[in-house]
């Protein structure tokens, strides 16, 4: 009878045994090993626009910190600690307080940190449907307000418009009246590919009534044929690298350009216009005048990166002043400075507020006289006491100067090498030139405000970024204003989305290219397009091979 | 006839033996004291504060009442495990003054999770702290806590004496067995792939600074199902994810589970690639999500939310720093630097990875194991906490020490022996019974010592770590069987629930370490569960034994049912002396020996219907083999719900274990 039951055990224990042991022979059997280990499947040479900065200026990390890299040149020539305090200036917030780190924000301000506009360094996120909130990080577009028949700012917001202010003070766009409205678009292919791929296109466009304006509230009457676009910020990093490149190389693509005449909209004749460059960037106001090649923003609106976008924002959107910039920013007009003066919740407040600004009434005008004077005289001031050291602003910009820029990724796939090739063959690596050799780099600042060694420098670099320095006209819908942009470098921009967080690829100036592939045919959305021609050569392209643009696109 | 009953009665009794007279002696002891807790005692809550002092609390009936003394809160404070923010512990420091005609003079008493106080016969313990006030758990109950303790040791002498009773009856179970705690020997070098540096690099990971092997090992496991990929260490993979993410984003990695979720990646197996998840038209689990019961499809986002966080850097926290308030952070690559942060150290958390990955792209491993060296030396310099013995003995145990292996071992082993003891009558059958126990009980023992290496305190914390625990007292029990009582079949079914037990271990795929909790960190800890532990192995025994007997004849039930009698004595025995070793334990951190907690009163009732059989001389039924086998079989199912169903459908404060 015993063994009877020692067999039933046997069987049952038997069949567990056998459940347990079959899973572990299939594991054993299933271990193909057809992957290599990461360090080995990549050889040790690599290509020259692998180093998209050059040997001076790229880093390696695809994490959520790759724009955030130091440049191999600020190590070289001992500037990380500089680096190190730009950097905490350019991430952390400003205050209203006048003491202390980062004070002095206001009395009207874009934003509080920089960070805001620049999603750990990188490029601005695609705005939501409905508002325009610029209290979270992420939202990097500015308003752009301007008259449609000129196309020229209007002179009654500042050219890059406040929401925010320091109280009494009231900030001249009030945000939560200005809505983003996104708009289906349809190409002259109906969305559509050959061989049945679709797309979507979409666009934004913005309202913006009078009553969001401060001074049309107050009494100011407005002309009522303004119009509102967005604009997005760009990546920092790499910027340092463009400004090394010389001048001569640049006008010498001016002047390729206009030879080879392959751009039908021409060149924009306010830049260039008969073999000669007809505008140049100077400052007066604290330079000397000299003439500069622009290189800097869509508008190409800057020339050296000393005097350009960054070194301008740090005061522009905080209105933190300095040294240089003892003054505030607002509109051309005068308007804000007229109508707050002239504002009883502002006067009643503003003896308090100049309490905390200037306690020891160093400033006679802002304390003598009627109070709309006085708060005339304290908002169109020219002599601020300067609010960040001229030590500070000297390491924010060797950190703007500093960023290097991300090395291509994935250089060694096939399709990555399939895609360059063909990025070249259907003519996009015209205006996105690949690549550019830099100069001998010695200082240039409009602004006489630095001197050679205070910055990481980058001489005789080749350089990957794809931008030919110039602008374009594609013909978008509820284009750019003016239509004219400069080609946007792309080095980098694979990683946005990794190093945002954002769910969009966020291309182009208003972010409306929710992949690469909506950003390329944007460039196609219109025969009148320079770039046309490439897109419809592009649309010929088997799928795979699209693909493989785009994947190469993605990598750089 | 009533003179027969009465005589009958008198016989039964006059056959119990001395120790278990006394041991009901001790049960009655222990209700007589739970009944005078009932009727005398008084418990309630008082929150103390350092504003005010506190001299009367709320009972539970909802009465206040007063306190002869009075309570000032002067400290309170969260101890954490070193270089964590994971608590150790929680002190108050109360002062307790004295109330004019009070007996007690003024004096100060510290109260912490295992600690707690006694002040005139009111026996305070920690409740909980919010906004600067502690809540104390008040319990006025001399007479009771006296009686039931007397109770409670008098059960312990007397289980004592039944058990060694029966151990020393007979020679052969005198032998003893040793403990063989195989440590590795541990040379400290630097590792010269990368995947080795990485794997001794610390991470901040679950509330502990684990190895860097560990890490990885968790986050294939968790993405993949499967430590292992295409045959790569996981360290490989893990890395590849960081630094070559194009490429290792394409590859398979994405366990998945369901049609709905296949059908919508366009995938046909179990595994998707990182890519499949992202279309045109975005995220494409989007649409599933916002159904909640949706299981695959939450998985499945966990695992790709995983990998993102895995590849952008934001869960490599390998930078310990001392911020400016005292306390240990531990910083990403990518985190925002404190602005106080020296330039040396600021060096090496904002570059560190950025050399690693020109290293890794640039063909160049040995450079990217010395910036992961470099980085484990700045560890080291900073927060000296896991050692690199430990960390050696980590990557070692997390590499070799699975449960699944062995738990195979151990029922394949114990079908060899069911076999042997079946067929083969030679008498080298014993001597191959004791190796074979031998081994599995040394690899056990070895498994048990290097986790109690690694965790700092016995492995008896958690739900993986207790049924680590029931295998490796099934395969000690399986080692006596074989060695002391020469009986192979014995030695067969205790080998078949050791590898039940590592099944179960495997199935629930966390061997992972974290911090002890606060509450746990008492040495009756270990007393308490080991003693329930045993008490489950024997009843499992008891369960394996007497089902096999179901469907078998007369003659071998009796002899079935026989054999789980042998084992049901210790098994009630072993039972209560860990419920009411828990019960002591209660009574010093929540301030009560007995809270009608659901797996207290689980285990209570598992203890009673145990205790049925014992008593089957009164009960008729019972004395036939077959309704005890069936009684035996179907009691196991009360031990299952004592140790899953109540974690599962009921919670309480054992929620833990």
């Amino acid at each position: 009878m015993n063994d009877k039951i020692a067999d039933m055990i046997e069987r049952k224990v038997l069949k567990i045994a056998l459940w347990c042991a079959l899973p572990l022979i299939g594991a054993a059997c299933s271990d193909e090993n057809n992957i290599t280990p990461p360090q080995g499947g990549v050889t040790s040479e690599k290509p020259d626009w692998y180093y998209a900065g050059g040997e001076l200026g790229t880093s390696f990390l695809t994490t959520q910190n790759a724009y955030e890299q130091p440049a191999p040149a600020v190590e070289n020539q001992g500037l990380y600690q500089s680096f190190k305090n730009g950097e905490a200036l350019f991430e952390k917030p400003f205050m209203a307080n006048q003491e202390g780190v980062r004070g002095g924000l206001g009395p009207v301000y874009i934003r509080t940190s920089c960070q805001h506009c620049h999603p750990n360094y990188g490029h601005g996120q695609k705005l939501p449907e409905g508002s325009f909130s610029t209290n979270a990080i992420g939202n990097g577009c500015l308003l752009v307000v301007y008259n449609p028949a000129d196309e020229s700012y209007v002179p009654w917001l500042a050219g890059m418009p406040q929401g925010h202010a320091v109280a009494p003070f009231k900030a001249p766009v009030d945000e939560s009246k200005v809505k983003v409205h996104w708009n289906n678009a349809t190409d002259t292919w109906g969305n559509r590919f050959d061989d049945g791929e679709t797309y979507q296109l979409v666009y934004p466009t913005v309202t913006m009534p009078e009553d969001a304006i401060y001074v049309a509230t107050q009494g100011y009457n407005i002309p009522t044929d303004y119009e509102v676009k967005l604009e997005s910020t760009i990546g920092i990093y790499g910027t340092g690298l463009l400004d090394a490149i010389d001048e001569a190389d640049i006008i010498a693509q001016y002047a390729r350009e206009e030879k080879d005449g392959y751009m039908k909209n021409g060149l924009n004749p306010a830049i260039w216009k008969g073999g000669a460059m007809t505008g140049f960037y100077a400052n007066s106001l604290q330079g000397d005048g000299t003439k500069y090649v622009r290189r800097f923003t869509y508008a190409l609106s800057r020339g050296p990166l000393m005097d350009a976008a960054g070194a301008n924002a740090i005061w522009n959107i905080t209105n933190v002043t300095r040294s240089d910039r003892r003054y505030h920013y607002l509109d051309a007009a005068g308007t804000y400075a007229e109508y707050s003066s002239k504002d009883p919740e502002v006067q009643a407040g503003f003896d308090n507020y100049l309490m905390r600004v200037d306690p020891q009434r160093k400033h006679a005008s802002w304390w003598n006289g009627t109070v709309e004077e006085r708060i005339k005289n304290y908002l169109l001031a020219k002599d601020l006491d300067p609010e960040m050291s001229d030590r500070e602003y000297t390491d924010l910009m060797v950190w703007h100067r500093g960023l290097a820029v991300p090395a291509v990724r994935d250089v060694d796939s096939e399709e990555v090498q399939r895609g360059r090739e063909l990025f070249s063959e259907i003519g996009c690596a015209y205006c996105h030139r690949p690549s550019w050799t830099t100069g001998e780099d010695h200082l240039v600042d409009p602004n006489r405000f630095f001197k050679e060694g205070d910055m990481p420098r980058y001489p005789h670099q080749k350089i990957w970024p794809y931008t030919d320095m110039v602008q374009h006209k594609l013909h978008m819908e509820s284009d750019i204003r003016t239509g004219w942009c400069r080609t946007t470098p792309l080095w980098g921009r694979g990683l946005h989305q990794r190093v945002t967080g954002s769910p969009t690829a966020d291309r182009l100036h208003d972010n409306r290219a929710r992949t690469t592939l909506e950003a390329i045919m944007w460039h196609g959305y219109s025969p009148m397009s320079d770039a046309f021609e490439s897109v419809v050569k592009f649309r010929k392209l088997p799928k795979k091979d699209r693909e493989a643009v785009i994947r190469f696109v993605d990598a750089i | 006839m009533n003179r027969n009953l009465n005589a009958n009665f008198i016989d039964r009794w006059a056959r119990v033996s001395p120790a278990g007279f006394l041991l009901h002696v001790a049960l009655l002891l222990i209700l007589a004291g739970a009944l005078i807790t009932f009727f005398t005692s008084a418990r309630g809550l008082i929150t103390v504060s350092e504003d005010a002092v506190a001299s009367s609390f709320a009972g539970e009936e909802g009465a206040v009442r007063a306190l002869p003394f009075g309570l000032r809160l002067q400290d309170f404070k969260t101890i954490c495990h070193e270089g964590t923010s994971a608590p150790a512990d929680y002190v108050a420091e109360i002062e307790v003054t004295a109330v004019s005609g009070g007996p007690s003079p003024a004096r100060s008493i510290r109260l912490s999770m295992n600690h707690v106080g006694d002040v005139d016969g009111y026996r305070l313990c920690l409740k909980s702290f919010k906004g600067g006030e502690v809540t104390l758990g008040v319990n006025h109950d001399p007479a009771g806590i006296a009686v039931t303790y007397a109770g409670y040791y008098l059960l312990f002498a007397c289980s004592a004496w039944l058990l060694l009773r029966r151990c020393f009856m007979h020679p052969g179970r005198r032998a003893a067995l040793t403990v063989c705690a195989a440590m590795t020997a541990c040379v400290s070098s630097y590792a010269e792939t990368p995947g080795e540096a990485f794997a001794r690099m610390r991470i901040y990971w679950g509330d502990r600074p684990a190895a860097g092997g560990t890490v990885a090992r968790d986050m294939l496991a968790r993405i993949h199902g499967s430590d292992s990929y295409k045959g790569l260490p996981p360290e490989d993979v893990m890395l590849g994810l960081v630094f070559d993410y194009d490429r290792w984003i394409r590859e398979p990695l994405v366990k998945i589970k369901g049609d709905e979720i296949r059908r919508l990646l366009g995938v046909s197996g179990n595994y998707a690639a990182y890519t499949d998840f992202f279309g045109p038209g975005g995220y494409r689990l989007e649409p599933l999500l916002a159904d909640l019961a949706n299981r695959d499809a939450h998985d499945a986002d966990e695992r790709v939310r995983l990998i993102s966080a895995w590849c952008d850097g934001s869960l490599m926290k390998v930078f310990p720093y001392r911020a400016a308030n005292g306390e240990w952070v531990w910083l990403t690559p990518v985190d925002s630097k404190p602005s106080k942060m020296p330039l040396d150290k600021w060096k090496t958390v904002s570059t560190s990875f950025n050399e690693a990955a020109r290293h890794m792209s640039l063909g160049n491993p040995p450079g990217a194991a010395r910036v992961f060296n470099a980085i484990a030396d700045y560890q080291m310099r900073e927060l000296p906490v896991l050692s690199e013995r430990e960390l050696e003995v980590e990557i070692f145990y997390m590499r070799g020490c699975g449960t699944l292996m062995p738990g195979v071992i151990a029922l394949v082993a114990g079908v060899a022996l069911l076999i042997l003891a079946r067929y083969v009558r030679m008498a080298w059958r014993r001597p191959v019974a004791v190796v074979i126990t031998a081994l599995l009980f040394a690899w056990l023992c070895a498994l048990v010592a290097l986790r109690w290496y690694l965790a700092g305190h016995f492995p008896l914390s958690n739900g993986f770590e207790t049924m680590q625990g029931l295998a490796w007292i099934a395969a000690a029990g399986g080692l006596w069987a074989a060695a002391a009582t020469k009986n192979v079949r014995g030695a067969g079914l205790c080998m078949i629930l050791t590898g039940l037990a590592l099944m179960v271990c495997t199935m629930g795929g966390g061997n992972s370490l974290s911090p002890l909790m606060p509450v746990l960190a008492s040495p009756l800890l270990s007393v308490h569960v080991l003693l329930v532990m045993a008490g489950y192995c024997l009843a499992a025994l008891i369960f394996l034994n007497s089902f096999s007997a179901l469907f078998a004849g007369k003659e071998a039930s009796a002899s079935v049912a026989r054999g789980s009698m042998r084992l049901l004595e210790p098994a009630v025995l072993l039972l209560a002396c860990g419920i009411f070793v828990g019960a002591i334990w209660a009574n010093m951190s929540w301030g009560r020996y007995w809270g009608w907690d659901p797996k207290e009163t689980w285990a209570l009732i598992t203890m009673l219907i145990y205790c049925v059989p014992l008593h089957r001389r009164w009960l008729r039924p019972l004395c036939n083999p077959r309704i005890l086998n069936i009684y035996l079989t179907l009691a196991f199912l009360s031990v299952l719900m004592t140790y899953f169903g109540v974690n599962f459908f009921l919670g309480g404060m054992h929620s833990y274990a």
